[in-house]
């Protein structure tokens, strides 16, 4: 940010006077806020959950001047790894000349062999999306580290941007800031031109585990193309093809964010689950183009780096322009012998990342583990770098209490392949380090993000940041569709879990302050029910209902808990979440804060009651969601499907719990019976109309829950809405009509007046046998429709390989 | 010269549908100096939906084939015709040293494509354990021929053939320990220790002409696959039979050859299904043609 003198830098004196006027800690503040807002996350690996990404409100600033000479020497590295990856996987002059030692490239674990092509095939792109970490020293820029086989980051500069130009919104409308839009125009077109028809181009993610799944998913809805994970493409009659419901789409053009070993369990990483069988071949033959190709590891070997000069003269006919941090291969005797002489002054790299094989900090070692390292070396030469630890310039950083201090940082920059030339993204990912003192920044390890502006000479028209494209949903994979369908499932559940805890709550409530034979009994019949339909196991004992109320707020790791039901609903969300409205995220995040916040371990029941309301305040918002801001098309109504399976049976299940069993005795006492009603109908959301219609006993509330078709409630609606929604899903019956004309034909039987009766014991037998039918029609529904509409593919398996015996 | 007829047939049943079967076969054998295909075809039973041969980076004839139909049964039948030539056992006198040294002396194409085979491969990562079993073979000074033979010999004399020892993923300091394996390991010896001595090491898969007892008739499918090691002499490749203790002679047919075993397995795939349970049966014939 200061120049050698001391003084603030052109770019930056818009941003030196934010720092100045001390509103550091809002700016900090509304950035977070955004980042949960926007469901901006990161899955770190190891990590059980997603968190939120980590971005600094003030960006990194790069003037006009500086820029043209990065931007220049960013799309020429590129321009060179991708003829260098061309030649290595054809004729291979670079090795036959001399340029590259055979060693260097042979011993690559990245040099896929079947990627080979032989002589005469068509042209074929290698190199799609680059990816370059930078470092800014006192001398300039210099290139850390190539990034090339699916490089991260682009999307989360896109979402940097969102976030930044919202806080820093004054200053980001002033500056002329270049945009990002084009870049991904960039990507989109140069997809198209691989592909004759652009509906043929997916992306392919290693699934919503995945470290970047948050990126995936923006990416793909920025772009318009589906995302997709392995077991939904299938490799037949020597092309790919798209698995969706009830049809197979061709597939033309894979951007793969999965890494090349795991694309392919047969030719690849046998057990991969991640790629798709005979896909290398496929690849191999032409019928796809998989980018970056499955072979571009290799270009990311820093080994390649003291050869680049001489390979850009070779390969481009001119000086390479960009510098890379003085890096010696030691494949090379004299490399070596100067990497372990100046060990402590050197990052060592392996060429290829693997288990047991990562960066090490020279300087970070005891001498004992430099000799280790030195052994190692001497073992497979050719195997390491050392790599000269260059000092990057600092940034300034915002602490958590709005201190402002100066981190290392390095930039990743990245540039596409389009109309016959790379372009580059004007901006990137900047990201400094966790403390002052870090040698090396590594995405995700307690580093921050920033978004980089680069400056224009002249005013960029002001416009707004890229519109997300949604996804064609018409083509929803079975995967897609499972998870949609359950994202609603949970959805439902969670809401009825959160009623019938808010009226078992209020219950409570009502009888501490008035304690009445009547309360006690209707409040013991409701916490046994609140067992049974939530299937947590009669878990209430003691005179306290508290300390297990709570439970099942917020036990997340106890299915049937409400906690449960959400964290599964935000996984489902997560799983499709290029399917969804961005608002979902700021309501999914409330709803976890809500539930994180109940943290006293003997509640009131007026602050479990308190919680529920804003639990379901969200809830409410999430269908409102649905009902007025999603398309009707396949997905909302897999979603809906979801939701009136789950309501059903959640209506079904809370009348078999509360109304059928003698446990207010022979002899009824009618005060309690009434208490125990009133709540059914409150967690029914069915109370008012009741009342409205001046009905009482229990053949009016059986009515109003199961038949009445006016009632949003009843399980006779949802049939009537699980018929329309599963008619608008396109594929084969598979056996759905019938289970759900089964259903039908039990509700149809059932008849409210006659049920409502009581036997000679006080219970209402044959109210149960029905309500326990219309529970397995429901669930055996429910299964068919998972298993005949929406099967996820059998995982592929390894078939033993022969071993030689003779 | 010999001729082989060599049938090669590997039988899959599954206790359960199996709707697709992907696989990847390294049966056809390759042409060399050695030897000569006449014919040579790979049959999969049910009919493929896509069968396809290529030569793959290392010269070999690798075959992909996909089964669309269900089917509890799979056969993969591997049929040829070689002609094997005798060729005159080496006799260079060049010491191993030479050898090495002379792999990075000039570009022509044999030697790049052989300093390949020095390096380290998937399957055989450098061990210090085998780097010292190399060491009492390679003194100073002596020839590469004899010094390899000498690995081949040791190797045949230091460890047991036990069959059923040990399984396809075995690693070299395993065998070390236990001393005993099949040909695939002590190949797999023979390759990680020629090569710990910067010699460059081939592993070679293929067949062995099987000799019945005295007195009795050969017994249809009981030859099995086979496998061994090649060293890089600075101007051919030299194989040896470290499981029998032998140069590699008209006897053997070889299928293909890479950095080891993980580039040439004869045979691999990928199935979906539920099936749980899998019975592999394999049945390797290679009887002589009279006349040729």
């Amino acid at each position: 940010m200061l120049d050698a003198d001391g003084g603030v830098r052109g770019a930056w004196t818009d941003i030196a006077a934010l720092l100045e006027n001390g509103s550091t800690g809002r700016l900090a503040a509304d950035t977070r806020r955004l980042i949960t807002e926007g469901g901006i996350g990161y899955h770190p690996p190891g990590s059980e959950v997603e968190q939120p990404w980590a971005l600094d409100p003030l960006p990194l600033m790069l003037d006009a001047a500086e820029w043209a000479v990065l931007e220049r020497g960013v799309a020429q590295r590129a321009e060179l790894l991708d003829r260098l990856l061309s030649d290595l996987y054809g004729p291979r002059l670079t090795l036959r000349t001399g340029v590259l030692p055979v060693e260097l490239v042979l011993g690559h674990e990245g040099y896929v062999r079947g990627w080979m092509r032989g002589a005469g095939t068509p042209p074929r792109r290698e190199l799609f999306l680059a990816g370059a970490d930078l470092a800014r020293t006192p001398h300039g820029w210099h290139v850390v580290g190539d990034r090339v086989q699916s490089p991260s980051g682009a999307g989360y500069a896109l979402a940097n941007r969102r976030v930044a130009a919202r806080v820093l919104a004054p200053v980001h409308r002033r500056s002329r800031i270049h945009r990002l839009g084009p870049f991904f125009d960039a990507v989109r077109s140069g997809l198209e031109e691989l592909s004759p028809d652009s509906a043929r181009i997916v992306l392919l993610t290693p699934g919503p585990q995945s470290e970047t799944a948050f990126e995936q998913a923006l990416l793909a809805s920025t772009l318009g193309f589906p995302l997709v994970q392995g077991s939904e493409l299938a490799v037949r009659d020597g092309r790919v093809w798209r698995r969706t419901l009830g049809r197979k789409e061709p597939v033309d053009v894979i951007l793969r964010r999965v890494d090349a070993a795991w694309c392919d369990p047969l030719d690849l990483q046998a057990g991969s689950h991640l790629g798709v069988p005979g896909l290398l071949e496929a690849a191999r033959l032409g019928a796809v183009t998989v980018v970056n190709g499955i072979g571009s590891g290799v270009a990311g070997n820093p080994g390649l780096v003291p050869f680049l000069p001489a390979l850009s003269e070779a390969l481009l006919d001119e000086p390479l322009a960009l510098p890379a941090a003085p890096t010696w291969w030691c494949g090379d005797p004299a490399g070596r012998s100067h990497v372990l002489a100046h060990m402590t002054d050197m990052l060592i790299k392996p060429i290829a990342r693997s288990e047991g094989r990562s960066t090490v900090v020279g300087a970070e070692l005891s001498a004992s583990e430099r000799a280790d390292l030195a052994s190692r070396i001497a073992a497979e030469p050719h195997a390491w770098v050392g790599q000269e630890h260059v000092v990057p310039s600092t940034v300034p950083v915002i602490g958590a209490d709005g201190s402002v201090d100066a981190r290392p940082m390095s930039l990743r920059t990245f540039a596409v392949a389009e109309g016959g030339r790379f372009r580059v993204m004007s901006g990137g990912l900047a990201q400094a380090a966790d403390e002052p003192a870090r040698r090396l920044i590594r995405m995700g390890a307690g580093t921050v993000a920033k978004d980089v502006w680069v400056l224009g000479p002249v005013a960029v028209p002001a416009a707004p940041v890229l519109e997300i494209v949604r996804a064609p949903a018409d083509m929803l994979s079975p995967r897609v569709a499972a998870d949609l369908f359950w994202l609603g499932r949970y959805a439902e559940r969670a809401e009825g879990t959160a009623r019938l805890l808010r009226a078992v709550a209020d219950r409570w409530a009502d009888f501490r302050t008035t304690p009445e034979d009547a309360g006690g009994r209707a409040l013991e019949v409701l916490l046994r029910a609140t067992s049974a339909v939530t299937a947590t196991g009669p878990a209430f004992g003691g005179p306290d209902p508290g300390p297990e109320l709570l439970a099942l707020l917020t036990d997340r790791d106890r299915p049937g808990t409400l906690a449960h039901a959400v964290h599964r609903l935000v996984g489902a969300a997560q799983a499709v979440r290029e399917q969804l409205s961005g608002d979902t995220w700021f309501v999914l995040g409330r709803l976890e804060e809500v539930l994180g916040g109940l943290t006293s371990s003997a509640p009131e029941a007026a602050d479990i009651s308190g919680a529920l309301t804003r639990v379901l305040e969200g809830l409410l918002a999430l269908s409102g969601i649905a009902a007025e801001s999603l398309v009707r098309d396949t997905g909302w109504y897999l979603l809906d499907a979801g939701r009136r399976v789950e309501r059903a049976q959640h209506v079904t299940a809370l009348l078999a719990a509360t109304l059928c069993g003698n446990e207010l005795g022979d002899a009824p006492v009618p005060a309690a019976d009434d208490l125990v009603l009133e709540s059914v109908l409150i967690t029914a959301e069915s109370i008012i109309t009741h009342r409205r219609r001046q009905r009482t006993g229990v053949d009016s509330v059986l009515e109003l829950l199961l038949t009445d078709p006016a009632n949003p409630r009843a399980v006779g609606h949802q049939l009537d809405r699980l018929r329309a929604d599963t008619a608008a899903v396109p594929g084969p019956d598979g056996g759905v009509d019938a289970a759900l004309e089964t259903v039908e034909r039990r509700l149809a039987a059932i008849d409210p007046a006659e049920l409502a009766r009581r036997g000679p014991d006080g219970a209402r037998a044959a109210l149960r046998a029905q309500l326990t039918g219309l529970s397995e029609d429901l669930w055996g529904f429910a299964e068919v429709l998972e298993r005949g509409r929406f099967a996820p593919g059998l995982p592929p398996r390894p078939l033993g390989p022969l071993q030689a015996m003779g | 010269m010999t001729t082989f007829r060599v049938t090669h047939r590997t039988t899959y049943r599954y206790d359960g549908d199996v709707g697709t079967s992907f696989g990847r076969a390294h049966l056809l054998p390759r042409e060399g100096p050695r030897q000569t295909i006449r014919e040579a075809r790979v049959i999969v039973d049910p009919e493929p939906a896509e069968l396809r041969d290529h030569t793959d980076a290392f010269g070999n004839t690798s075959t992909y084939f996909c089964v669309t139909s269900a089917h509890r049964e799979l056969v993969v039948l591997a049929e040829s015709l070689v002609e094997v030539a005798v060729v005159p056992p080496p006799t260079s006198p060049t010491p191993w040293e030479v050898v090495r040294d002379g792999l990075y002396t000039t570009s022509a194409p044999e030697l790049l494509d052989a300093r390949g085979y020095v390096l380290p491969s998937p399957r055989l990562p450098p061990h210090p354990a085998v780097t010292a079993y190399a060491q009492p073979s390679f003194v100073p000074g002596r020839p590469l021929v004899e010094a390899a033979i000498d690995l081949s010999t040791r190797i045949h004399r230091d460890f047991q053939y036990v069959s059923g020892s040990s399984s396809v993923g075995s690693t070299v300091p395993e065998l070390l320990e236990r001393g005993e394996g099949v040909c695939q390991d002590f190949a797999h010896l023979g390759v990680t220790a020629l090569r710990s001595v910067g010699l460059p090491a081939r592993y070679v898969s293929g067949y062995l002409r099987t000799t019945p007892p005295p007195g009795r008739e050969r017994v249809l499918g009981a030859d099995a696959s086979h496998a061994w090691m090649s060293v890089f002499t600075g101007a051919a490749w030299l194989d040896l039979d470290p499981t029998n203790d032998r140069l590699v002679d008209d006897s053997f047919v070889e299928l293909a050859h890479g950095r080891d075993y993980s580039d040439v397995p004869p045979l691999k795939g990928v199935i979906f299904s539920d099936s749980a349970e899998s019975v592999m049966q394999v049945a390797v014939d290679m009887i002589p043609v009279e006349g040729g």
